[in-house]
């Protein structure tokens, strides 16, 4: 099984795309994820979350992290479907258990929030998904064995 | 809607914004973008302000890709 991840035109940002589903809406959410594996957590930005019409500060405190100096809170959601396309066209459902919220920083005046959904290690372990990355062929994708 | 059709439609529109990042740039610069179909429905200096706007016009957010365009030089590191 493969899961194609698109690299950006410049080659320098890897994306995953896939509809994720959770309480209470539990209807599928398109969500474009940026895949980091310097990043220990996996979670969708708040921006991301409010076009579910679902409010960041229902969902339990988890940890804080530090980006680019900004400590954020992660709210954590819990069990989580997230649907991929793979490499036949069809669609892969995938179980995942730490998906956790980042709250936006765009209420502090004066500051610029990127608004990007991390795709982190923690999903690759997980799942036990490997990452296979060659920009020169233009060629990524997830996998299991 | 059918969930396939859904993520490759929202899919299209993340990869035409990459594609259009030097229009974006000059057109909306440091401001949040909202993307549907290949296209910017919505803009402005606040996710607020944007979101807040699309649901004055009932679209279904979810369809929807909202993203964040830097001026020119500046780059987002993740």
């Amino acid at each position: 099984m493969k899961i194609p991840l698109l690299l950006s035109p410049k080659k320098n940002v890897l994306e995953a795309y896939c509809n994720i589903r959770f309480s209470p809406k539990n209807i599928p959410l398109p969500i474009r994820f940026i895949v980091d594996t310097g990043s220990s957590e996996t979670f969708i930005d708040e921006i991301d979350v409010m076009r579910y019409r679902v409010f960041t500060k229902t969902f339990p405190v988890s940890n804080s992290i530090l980006i680019g100096g900004n400590k954020i809170s992660l709210h954590k959601i819990g069990k989580t479907v997230m649907a991929f396309k793979n490499d036949s066209g069809a669609m892969e459902q995938i179980e995942f258990n730490d998906l956790k919220i980042a709250e936006s920083a765009r209420s502090r005046q004066g500051t610029m929030n990127a608004g990007a959904s991390i795709l982190g290690m923690n999903f690759l372990n997980e799942s036990a998904l490997h990452l296979f990355l060659d920009p020169t062929n233009n060629v990524a994708y997830f996998g299991k064995n | 809607m059918d969930e396939l059709k859904l993520l490759n439609d929202f899919e299209k529109s993340g990869f035409w914004a990459g594609t259009a990042q030097h229009e974006l740039q000059k057109q909306y610069p440091n401001e949040y973008v909202a993307i549907k179909d290949c296209h910017v429905i919505a803009h402005d200096k606040s996710s607020k302000n944007v979101i807040d706007l699309l649901e004055k016009r009932s679209e279904d957010l979810t369809l929807v890709l909202i993203q964040f365009v830097p001026e020119k030089g500046l780059q987002i590191l993740y």
